[in-house]
């Protein structure tokens, strides 16, 4: 009896001790469930946007007096009216690398104008962006999810049959944190760079802090964020240590400094593309604003329930009149 | 005097009118009969058009991520008509096929003819079956049109509308050899399985005799060489040079040439050939037929 007694205690010890370890893991696991998953919200298919607004004279006396709206957007951006559009072909999971970054994301080549420079000279500092040169110094890789678009600029008149940019990657980071380590990695190139730059007598890199890094993600027209889309937003802004910058909702708030003080209020979509940019002086008046344009579509929709009412009423003569001949 | 005159001249033209007037009823009669009685081929055929545009040119782009679009609507439409050849082969012959050799088959000619003008009758089940016959293309267009813009947004590529109409000439050279092959054949049966015979394969093999043989020698007689302009019109530079509209491919040292599509003028000239060719001779062997 005893020896009946004692076996039920140790089953009751046991069976104590494998629920307290379940809740006890289930606890220690919640810190990794805490962690948001990201999932792209891009599909195929064409986005086309419109430049809604433009007041020249305030752009001059707000934001940039030397620049317009076509150095940072492209085309004829800084026409009220022109459209531009994007076709999203395809998405696929990728791995990206800083040499990546530098050529589709930061553009560095840009920055290398070989005119200015002879052929050693050019040779030389291709070298640093050399694809074996930069995998073997930063050999940091990160997730991505890729899409593969064709680009039409902004243009006021009808869009040319062929994109003005066939093969346009839009990359969205799986998580907002690379963009961060791409940045410090981004810095550490630069620095490397600038001294043989210097040494030849050419303008160096910029060196970029999170600002500067968000606003040239933002006007270069590929940046796509991932849904969730308010915490990859705030994540975003957290790692890169943004002092500028706030979210609302799917809207990025940033603080520029140009002429004046304004603000850019960008505005995320359902895809996670930048649908909307609003530029506002600090009185809180539009300078500047690009909004996605929906006409293609509120066409089709029209047009499919025209058809649809069409085809009803047709199947109900049809059904009617078999009826009354029965 | 001179009104007597107006009243006769007006009267004359009233009687020319009248003449034509019940000319033109035993088409228009046997047209509408002819409508009325395939239109369940027509929805038929319609469904199936739809179905594959949306099986070939929505699916695979909708369920395989990886699956890039094309870049362009003119690109996207290009490698969705496809099909639609299939499509008109297998459509015509089940439309065109009982034109004439059904008349003999079911011994209907007994009873029409002698209150219907033969001509007449034919007629208008052709000009039915070929309004049928359109109305299925024009569904397939419609529904690759509507997924063009759905993928692209609009409008819809101008050169897309040339395709449509080079796609009708095609029906109608195509709608033409089955009613030739339906004007000495004995029965439907027979007639489909031999317009689909000659068209899809034997038509296939012809051309590739002749490739063989005659390397260099355009195939201007073939039908399988016209429609390539049903797709290839919608490439923006299209090609006018010669030796732009072939590429030589070369397998273990024997080089071939395959020609990517006919001039435009030379497309619809061979398609107006084949309907004017197969309908007279369709007409003078179904005038000559006995009952």
């Amino acid at each position: 009896m005893a020896i009946i007694m004692k076996r039920n205690r140790v089953k009751k010890i046991s069976l104590g001790f494998f629920i307290l370890s379940t809740i006890l893991i289930g606890l220690s696991s919640t810190s990794i469930t805490a962690f948001t998953t990201y999932e792209p919200a891009l599909n195929k298919g064409t986005v086309a946007f419109i430049v809604n607004q433009y007041n020249e004279g305030k752009w001059e006396d707000t934001v940039d007096r030397e620049l317009d709206p076509d150095d940072f957007f492209d085309g004829d951006s800084d026409e009220i009216g022109a459209r531009s559009k994007t076709t999203i072909k395809n998405v696929g999971n990728y791995k990206w690398d800083l040499h990546d970054a530098l050529i589709f994301l930061l553009d560095v080549e840009s920055f290398i104008d070989e005119d200015k420079l002879n052929e050693n000279e050019t040779l030389f500092l291709l070298s640093f962006l050399s694809k074996d040169y930069v995998d073997e110094v930063y050999p940091e890789k990160y997730y991505v999810w890729e899409a593969l678009t064709v680009k039409w600029d902004f243009e006021t008149e009808e869009f040319d049959e062929s994109p003005d940019e066939k093969a346009l990657i839009l990359p969205i980071f799986k998580n907002p944190q690379d963009y961060n380590d791409l940045l410090e990695d981004y810095n550490k190139w630069t620095l490397s760079v600038n001294s043989t730059k210097v040494f030849l007598g050419k303008e160096p890199f910029p060196i970029l802090d999170g600002d500067d890094f968000l606003w040239l993600l933002i006007t270069s027209g590929i940046f796509t964020i991932a849904r969730p889309f308010n915490s990859y937003l705030t994540t975003l802004i957290d790692k890169l240590d943004c002092d500028d910058a706030e979210v609302k909702g799917n809207t990025l708030i940033l603080e520029k400094k140009g002429e004046e003080e304004y603000t850019v209020e960008v505005t995320f979509s359902d895809q996670g593309m930048q649908s909307s940019l609003v530029i506002k002086n600090d009185e809180g008046r539009v300078i500047y604003e690009i909004a996605q344009d929906n006409t293609d579509m509120v066409v089709l929709i029209v047009s499919g329930v025209i058809a649809a009412s069409v085809a009803g009423i047709l199947i109900v003569l049809i059904i009617r009149r078999k009826k009354f001949r029965q | 005097m001179a009104e007597d005159r107006k009243k006769m001249q007006l009267l004359e033209k009233k009687e020319k009118y009248d003449n034509l007037y019940l000319a033109a009823l035993p088409v228009v009669t046997t047209y509408l009969f002819e409508l009325k009685k395939q239109w369940k081929k027509f929805v038929i055929f319609s469904l199936v058009a739809v179905s594959f545009v949306i099986l070939l040119s929505y699916l695979p782009y909708a369920l395989i991520p990886d699956n890039p679009l094309p870049d362009t609507q003119a690109d996207y439409f290009q490698s969705g008509l496809n099909f639609l050849i299939m499509i008109v082969i297998f459509g015509s012959c089940f439309f065109f096929s009982g034109i004439i050799c059904s008349e003999y088959g079911d011994k209907t000619g007994f009873i029409t003819f002698p209150i219907i003008n033969k001509y007449k009758l034919v007629t208008g089940k052709f000009l039915g079956a070929l309004t049928l016959m359109i109305g299925v293309v024009a569904a397939f267009y419609i529904t690759l049109g509507v997924l063009g813009i759905y993928w692209y947004g609009g409008p819809i590529n101008y050169r897309y509308y040339y395709s449509f109409g080079i796609a009708i000439l095609y029906v109608l050279a195509v709608g033409s050899f089955v009613t030739f092959l339906s004007s000495f054949m004995p029965n439907v049966n027979i007639t489909i399985v031999s317009a689909i015979m000659f068209l899809l394969i034997a038509n296939m093999i012809i051309d590739s005799l002749v490739m063989l043989l005659y390397p260099e020698f355009e195939p201007i007689y073939s039908l399988n060489h016209a429609t390539d302009l049903i797709s290839y019109i919608l490439v923006e530079d299209f090609p006018t040079k010669l030796e732009d509209r072939y590429e030589e491919v070369e397998f273990r040292n024997f080089s071939r040439r395959i020609w990517l599509t006919p001039t435009i003028e030379m497309g619809i000239t061979i398609f107006l050939v084949y309907t004017i060719v197969c309908l007279v001779v369709a007409a003078i062997i179904f005038k000559r037929r006995q009952l």
